[in-house]
């Protein structure tokens, strides 16, 4: 099971708000390569793997994962908190606080909600295992 | 007429018949590898010197305030590094002793510093007429990670 721990990874602080930074940094959180596809993909994998190493590995990484996907929602949130008037309506924003409000919605930065077709879970430890190598190279990409 | 020796047989060609499709190369982590002390394992995002590559040179700088939940993060971090090392390593003694160091001293962090800290999580004991579990700041609001 899952049991709340009351505190982020690594703090989170964000004096000055940035919806259109914001826009951006919330692929990291429901985006095709963000955290909750790697927790979901990791998480999801698990119950296939023939060994121990490959279980545990999953499960400590799964679950970090989740801790991830918390830090980025507190960043988007942060972002967008306290806007003026003029902020909501940056064009790079707009859209995105017509459906959403300063709800941190999971979805891409072009705005498609998040999709279990961006990760793959074949039951196959080779399959899947390369598969978290080329996710974890396209996080790479997303951080870059 | 097509001689028998023109139609191939599976395995025939140029290649060894034993030649594989690909030669993976996976850099493993090595056994007993260098560690950061914790607080600047959980600023570098890795306890590893080893691992600690970062994309492009950019390096976090940012000092974590020196604060009852930042040692608390930092202690918690470590653990899981070492966690996350111990899953594929699982007969290094060394790491192991100083995964259960890094569990001592996050608990002895909690103890420390109970009344002081928000209450964690829910089977944490508690004691005391209120239900402290409500009280602001959650963990992803600014005031929560504020430094001082």
């Amino acid at each position: 099971m899952f049991s709340y721990s009351k505190k982020l990874q690594y703090p989170v602080r964000i004096r000055r708000p940035n919806p259109a930074l914001a826009k951006i940094i919330l692929t990291q959180y429901g985006g095709p390569d963000g955290e909750l596809g790697a927790s979901l993909r990791y998480l999801s994998q698990r119950y296939s793997m023939p060994f121990d190493e490959q279980k545990g590995l999953l499960t400590d990484i799964g679950t970090e994962e989740l801790g991830h996907l918390e830090m980025v929602g507190a960043i988007v949130h942060q972002l967008t908190r306290n806007l003026k008037d003029n902020q909501y309506k940056d064009p790079a924003f707009a859209p995105y606080f017509v459906d959403h409000t300063t709800g941190v919605y999971p979805s891409a930065a072009a705005g498609f909600p998040w999709d279990a077709g961006s990760i793959a879970v074949k039951g196959d430890p080779i399959a899947d295992l390369t598969e978290d190598l080329a996710a974890e190279a396209t996080f790479h990409l997303v951080q870059h | 007429m097509i001689s028998p020796k023109a139609i191939p047989n599976p395995g025939e060609g140029r290649l060894p018949s034993m030649a594989p499709l690909a030669n993976p190369y996976v850099p493993f982590q090595l056994e007993n590898p260098v560690r950061y002390e914790a607080r600047k394992g959980l600023i570098r995002g890795t306890l590893y010197p080893g691992l600690d590559l970062p994309l492009m040179g950019i390096v976090n700088k940012n000092l974590l305030p020196v604060t009852p939940l930042s040692e608390l993060q930092a202690l918690g971090f470590a653990v899981q590094e070492l966690a996350l090392y111990l899953d594929t390593h699982r007969e290094d003694r060394e790491a192991l002793e100083l995964y259960q160091q890094y569990q001592q001293r996050y608990a002895d962090c909690l103890a420390q510093n109970e009344g002081v800290l928000p209450p964690m999580n829910h089977q944490m004991p508690t004691d005391g007429d209120s239900y402290d579990w409500l009280d602001d700041p959650w963990p992803w609001e600014f005031a929560a990670n504020k430094g001082e």
